[in-house]
Order: structure tokens, then sequence, then C-alpha cells
């Protein structure tokens, strides 16, 4: 090792160089000129797709189950039915559906002549197969085996009719099966070993998987026997050849590629660019709102400090929150007050309780015993005042991140100090395992206000069999988990929309979370591509009908 | 008058005077950061955000309106402390390597020089990651991390230098007389190895900042909101197309502490040659 000008100068140079040419590329270039979007779709070429979110360890979305799987397997996968933007149940794989008055039995119709990209046929029995699978505590499934965890047994009356039995009626069934991860597989891909399917799961969508480069990107060709449900599905088979999915986490580099030409679409791209893009320009903003939760801080109430209400409370009103939304979203997401997303017609909002008040705040933690120690941190019994806060660096954006930081600011002037944890995704689910944080940002999206079923029922606290467990304040409230069975059964709409609005009320007035804001995909699209558009079942990108410039 | 005259290299003397100058304003910096501010570096203020330089605000603000100016000089303590640190961990382990090689026998040699070999074979900071991702993020391990990345380094060179002094007729002296080996050691060999040594330190100080920064900008240092140049370099880098300043005056900083630590630390070594 040298200790010189020259190792400063080797170390240093290419730092500042490629900081250089990062800068030029973001300054510089801009996209190729459009063609009009009327002009006739183009069959064949590469459209090149960049991800911020993590990279899957599983392709198969039965697996696990998070949101990154969703948008890759949206490309290969089809569900039952799918969801409208303003959301209708419709038509995918099942042409039609019946529920029995009872509501414990759901007949559904599968369309005749699917067929899988192994050259197998959409039965009845591969329905089962799958719903079994999804069941299987071997599959280590949380997001799909929570949403039928009702379902008692599929039986296949005949070829493509298939009838749910469940064991108590589910007025989310159809939402449930509408999402990308309990979409429908090859029953005899299924069979083969769960590493093989993960790695080349089969389905009936407009593209297949043909090869996954870990840590780059996984590469996706058209299904020439894709058959869609109906024109928001796209026209027949894709008019792209390939889908190039790569996988780049920084956003800076994500928004150069997308600059440079390098790639055609981006996601999870930074407030500011998002912001440029919608005032018009060569690149386009899509913004797609989730369905399920809001944003928010759930607050861990099994354990102390936020075992005690009071101290939540505390924490809520000192934490300041709006002002950092604005200064950095830049305008593109709306404050919060909800447990669920703005686009769930249900979702029920009260403001009143997150007033931001620092006097009301220090009150509160005056009765609760905390007293303020020489550094300003308040102490109970030798304890201080601290908020573990793990932040998943592949889940959050930088603006989110930084108005954590703000919170942790805000809340210092009352006495608390939270200490910011960023980790990799596995560190952060670990954490989370191990019961190691005190507040967690963990936005969970389904379809329909069932979700507030499994964020806030007291068995939402028992890790499903992926070891993921959904409800994070660890809220345990025995009337509350009555109204949440009732909002999930009632068949009768305007009992169910009462039992919703309650159960968001209790939650709200147990101070178990701090609404932040809406989930909300951000696409960014070149000039290069058309027809880009979006699947409303949970907001995914949908290629079916998309087609790029040559 | 005539000395100053025939002074072979003017300009050397007026870059160690700026190097001393700018170490020294770190150091003050450092020691007492409210002599240059009045903010405070975790002052946040959402309205302020993004405000490019002006007055009040020399270096701009930041995403949460926070004075990146004072930032960057509470930012000086972390650079210094960790530069400190882990060049004296790194140099207190070579210390211990390079000695063991040099005076313990061919056997303690050879395990010691082949332990430093393996270690070479991992470039610096990919063995500083290794230690970040195995002890978690934070500025200690950081700190630690770097001055382990650094010893192989230093150990080779006091080897070296332990050896030519072992060699020497004064120590040659001192065994015809009869010393004991330990008075030898600690009045013949540490001095004569350890002063050639000094300049290294000072190299090795702008060195390990840099590399500090470098593991605070990949996410594994300093954790947020701490004032640390290399984090706030990663949290700039975001804005980079809107709010430069973010970037520019961390970078600058961790440029110019390194550059001034690293001249000076030349031009040291190049003295003790003469």
């Amino acid at each position: 090792m040298q200790f010189s000008h020259r190792t400063f100068l080797t170390r240093a140079l290419p730092g500042a160089a490629a900081a250089l040419a990062a800068a030029l590329l973001l300054s510089g270039c801009s996209g190729s000129t459009g063609t009009s979007s009327n002009s006739s779709p183009v069959r064949g070429g590469t459209l090149v797709y960049a991800t911020g979110d993590a990279e899957p360890d599983c392709l198969d979305p039965h697996v696990g189950g998070n949101y990154p799987q969703a948008l890759l397997s949206s490309q290969y996968l089809e569900p039952l039915v799918g969801r409208t933007s303003s959301g209708k149940i419709v038509p995918r794989l099942a042409k039609s559906w019946k529920v029995s008055s009872d509501g414990k039995t759901v007949d559904f119709t599968l369309r005749s002549g699917v067929t899988f990209t192994d050259g197998t046929a959409l039965t009845a029995n591969v329905v089962k197969a799958n719903i079994e699978h999804l069941q299987n505590p071997d599959t280590k499934s949380s997001t799909g085996y929570l949403a039928v965890t009702k379902v008692s047994s599929v039986e296949a009356v005949s070829t493509h009719h298939a009838r749910f039995h469940l064991s108590s009626p589910d007025s989310a069934l159809l939402e449930s099966l509408a999402q990308p991860w309990n979409a429908i597989e090859s029953a005899k891909a299924l069979t083969r070993s769960q590493k093989e399917n993960c790695e080349s799961p089969v389905g009936t969508g407009p593209f297949k998987v043909t090869s996954w480069k870990n840590q780059q990107s996984v590469t996706l060709v058209r299904n020439p026997n894709y058959r869609p449900a109906s024109a928001s599905y796209g026209t027949g088979v894709a008019n792209l050849s390939k889908i190039v999915w790569r996988f780049i986490p920084d956003s800076s580099t994500r928004y150069a590629a997308l600059k440079s030409g390098e790639v055609d679409v981006i996601d999870n791209p930074q407030p500011s660019t998002v912001a440029s893009a919608l005032k018009g320009g060569s690149i386009t903003a899509v913004q797609a709102p989730r369905p399920g939760s809001s944003n928010r801080l759930e607050l861990n109430m099994s354990k102390a400090p936020f075992n005690d209400k009071r101290v939540r409370e505390a924490f809520v009103k000192a934490a300041v929150v709006n002002p950092g939304i604005t200064s950095l979203f830049s305008g593109t997401v709306k404050r919060s007050y909800s447990p669920l997303s703005s686009v769930e017609p249900l979702a029920y909002s009260n403001s009143s309780l997150f007033k931001t008040s620092l006097s009301k705040a220090r009150k509160l933690l005056d009765e609760a015993g905390w007293k303020t120690g020489s550094d300003g941190i308040r102490t109970k019994d030798g304890q201080r005042l601290t908020v573990t806060l793990p932040v998943s660096t592949n889940q959050s954006i930088p603006a989110e991140q930084s108005l954590f930081e703000q919170i942790q600011a805000s809340v210092k002037k009352v006495g608390f100090e939270v200490k910011i944890e960023p980790l990799d995704l596995s560190s952060w689910y670990s954490a989370l395992a191990k019961n190691a944080y005190d507040a967690v940002s963990a936005p969970y999206t389904k379809i329909g206000p069932d979700v507030l079923r499994i964020l806030y029922a007291s068995d939402g606290t028992v890790p499903a069999p992926s070891g993921y467990f959904a409800n994070h304040a660890q809220i345990k409230d025995a009337s509350l988990d009555s109204v949440l069975q009732e909002a999930s059964t009632s068949l009768n709409t305007a009992q169910r929309n009462a039992a919703v609005k309650k159960a968001q009320q209790t939650v709200l007035n147990a101070y178990a979370i701090l609404p932040l804001y809406d989930q909300q995909n951000n696409f960014l699209v070149g000039s290069r591509v058309h027809g880009f558009r979006i699947d409303h079942a949970v907001s995914t990108p949908s290629f079916a009908a998309a087609w790029v410039n040559r | 008058m005539s000395r100053w005259l025939t002074w072979r290299h003017p300009w050397s003397r007026v870059g160690d005077l700026l190097c001393v100058l700018v170490l020294g304003a770190c150091v003050l910096a450092a020691v007492w950061p409210g002599v240059f501010t009045s903010l405070h570096p975790l002052g946040v203020h959402p309205a302020q955000a993004f405000l490019p330089p002006q007055w009040g605000h020399l270096f701009g603000t930041d995403e949460s309106g926070r004075d990146v100016f004072t930032r960057v000089i509470y930012g000086t303590r972390t650079s210094l402390r960790i530069g400190a640190v882990a060049t004296a961990i790194g140099m207190s382990l070579a210390v211990v390597l390079g000695f063991v090689s040099a005076f313990a026998g061919k056997v303690s040699d050879f395990l010691a020089s082949r332990l430093v070999e393996v270690l070479f074979a991992f470039p610096g900071l990919v063995l500083a990651l290794l230690f970040v991702a195995l002890a978690g993020p934070g500025v200690w391990p950081a700190t630690i991390a770097v001055g382990l990345a650094t010893a192989p380094g230093y150990a080779r060179i006091i080897r070296g230098q332990a050896l030519i002094a072992a060699r020497s007729g004064y120590a040659r002296q001192s065994v015809l007389l009869g010393q004991r080996p330990a008075a030898r050691l600690w009045h013949h060999l540490l001095p004569n190895t350890l002063w050639p040594v000094l300049s290294l330190v000072t190299l090795g100080i702008g060195q390990a900042i840099v590399w500090a920064a470098a593991l605070s900008y990949l996410g594994v240092g300093a954790v947020p909101p701490a004032p640390e140049w290399g984090a706030m370099l990663n949290a700039g880098r975001t804005y980079m197309d809107t709010a430069w300043w973010m970037t520019f005056f961390p970078g600058a900083a961790v440029v110019v502490v390194a550059a001034a630590a690293t001249a000076l630390g030349r031009s040291l070594q190049q003295r003790s040659r003469k």
C-alpha cells in the first residue's frame, strides 16, 4: 500500500469523475423525439424496465408475497379475476362467479381454451392445486396465504367449474383473488421443486420468464398463446417481443439511465423528477395510487415505551409531518389521516387526532412518568425514552427517509430519542421478527378494506408460514377483533361499511399508527414507449399492449 | 535574508503553511464549532428546505432545511476523529506486527509476514466493508474498520524500518555493550523506527478521512442524521440535479482536508529523507 498523492488521486478521482459524469447525464441529455401515440403499434422490439424495488428472492409470488414480486409476476401470471380503477371486479381467468346465499360457497366458471406456457390447460383442478399450494406451510406464503385463510377447500366440480368452500362468509374473497399474490400458475409446474419454480414460474400472462441473472435482470419474452380476458388486458399476443427487467436500486442512477435512453421505464423515481415530468417534456409521469394501507408509522404496542397509550399519543402529537410532506415530495403526495389508502372508498380520515401540540405531548409524557434528563431525552426507571425505527432502504425512497429524520428532530423536542436504523430488506425483516423495533413503516398493499383485518386483528401478530406477521403495531383488542370479524363476514353492505369505519376509528383513537401519506406507484416512461398501462388490481405496470419505436 | 533567497522550493513552504492553516482551522472547527457557526447541525426547518447558497446559509440548506455550512463544520469533528483514531488503531496494530516480524525470530517473522500478505490480498476498502458488514453500521465500526484496513500497509513499512534499525551500527554497538534487549528496543529501535513513520501518520490521516467518508457514503458509516461528510454526500446525491450545493460542499471539504493532510505528509516525508 502506498501512501502518496497518487493513492489519493487514484482513489478520489474515479469517484469525482463518476459524480461529474452523472451530473452531465442528469443535466445535458434529453430523450429522442416521441411519435404520436395514435400511430399504429410496432410489433417486436425490446423494452427495458428498471425497478427500484428490491430484487425478489423468488419469482413465484405465492412464496412470501411482496410488492417487488407483484410488479414482476403481473407480466407472466394472471389471477382468476381483475379489478378496474373504480374497484369493480371483472373476469380474467374466471369468466363468471356466483356466491351462494349463505356466503359459504363460491362457484367460478373458468374460461376455456386457456393454456399455460408449458402447454398444460387451465382447469378447475389447476385452481384447486394453486389454493392448496398457497395454503401449504412448505410454500412459506404470507400475502397470498393471508388472503385465502377462509377457503377451507376447492372442489373441481367439472373441467371448468371450481367451487370454493369457505369456513365463514368472506366479503373480501373476490378482491383477494384479484391480487398478483393469488395468481394462478401451472399445476404441473408447481409440482417441481420450489427452487425451480422460483426461477421460472409458469403462467398464462402476456410474457413468460426465460432467464434470471441474479442482481442484474430478469428476461421476459412474449407468450405466443396469450389470450387476454378483455381489451383492458391487451388486444391479443403482446407487441413487444422481449422485456428486460433490470434491478437498479439507486434512484439517481435509474433516472440517469432513463434520461440517457438506456432504459425505457422506471419506477420509484424521486418526487422532484416526477414533478418536473408532470410539467411536460419527453418523459411522461404515470401516477398509480396503491390500494390497501396508507404509508404510516406503526407504533409497537407490545413493549415499552409504546405499550402506554399516553406515550403513543405524545409521539403522534409531537411529530411534525406536514411541512416535510410538502417540501420533500414536491407536491406529488398528500398527507393521510387514515389507516387506509385514499383510493379505498371506505377510507376513514380524522385529521383532528393528529394536530401537532408539543405542550400536550409534554404533559402526556409527564403524566406517564417520563422525566426530562440532562441531555433533553426523557427517562423512566433508568430507561431512556428511545424509539428504534428500522428503515428498509429497499422500500423507503430517500424522501421518506428524510421525512423520518424530520420526525426524529421534532419529537426530540419533547424528549424522544429516535434511533433510525437503515437496513437492507432481509435485516429489516429479521428486526421485525425479533421484535427489535418500536416504530416501523411497512405499507401493506391489498385490495379492499379487508387489509384492516390483516393489519390489526390480534391473530395478525402470529407469523404466517413465511415468518412474516402483518400486525406491526401488535394491537390486541378483543372488541376490535369482533368488529373486524363483522366487516369480513358480513354480506350486508351497510353493515360491512359501518364495521370498516368503526375498526378504523378504533385504530386511530388508540394512536396505534401515525398516518403519513398515501401509498402510490410512480412510473416515468420514456418517449420511445407507447401503450403503457396500469393494471388496477394493485397498480402494477402492464405491457400487454405496449410497443416501442424502432 | 540570504537564506530565504537561496531557498530551493519557496512554493513548498507556502504550500506547507496553507496545509497547516487548513488543518489548524479543521482542528478549531472540530473542537469549537461554535466559532464558525451559531446554528445547530440537526436543526430541522422543513419550510427552508433546498435553499441555494446565500447570506445566512453560505452553503445552502438540505432537504430538511438544515444549514449545510453548519453540518460541514460539525462534520469536521467526526471526520478528524475517525481519521486520527483509525490511524492510531492501524499504527498500533502495525507496530506490534512489524516488531514481531523484525525481532521475534524467524518463525514469528514468517507468520506475521504471511498474515500481512493475506490482509494485503484484500483491497483496503473491501477489508473495511467486510468488518462493517459483520459489526453493523456506525461511526465506531467504521473507524475500527478503517484502522484495520490500513494496518497491513503500516506493518510492512515498520518491519522494514525496524530491520534497518536492527542492523545499524548503533544497534550492534548496544549489543556489544551488553544492553538488555528491552532497553535496546526502547532506547534505540523504537524511536529510530517510528520517527520516519511520523510522516506516514499525517498521510494516513488524510487517507483514513477519505475512506471513512467512502464508508458513510455507502451507507455503512455514520448513521443519519449525523453530520458526516460522506453521509451528506450520499444524501445529497439524490438531489444533485436540483440542489448541487448539497453534494458540492461536503465533497469539497473531504477533498480539501484530505489533500492538505496528504500534502503535509509528503512534505514531512521529504524532509525526513534529507
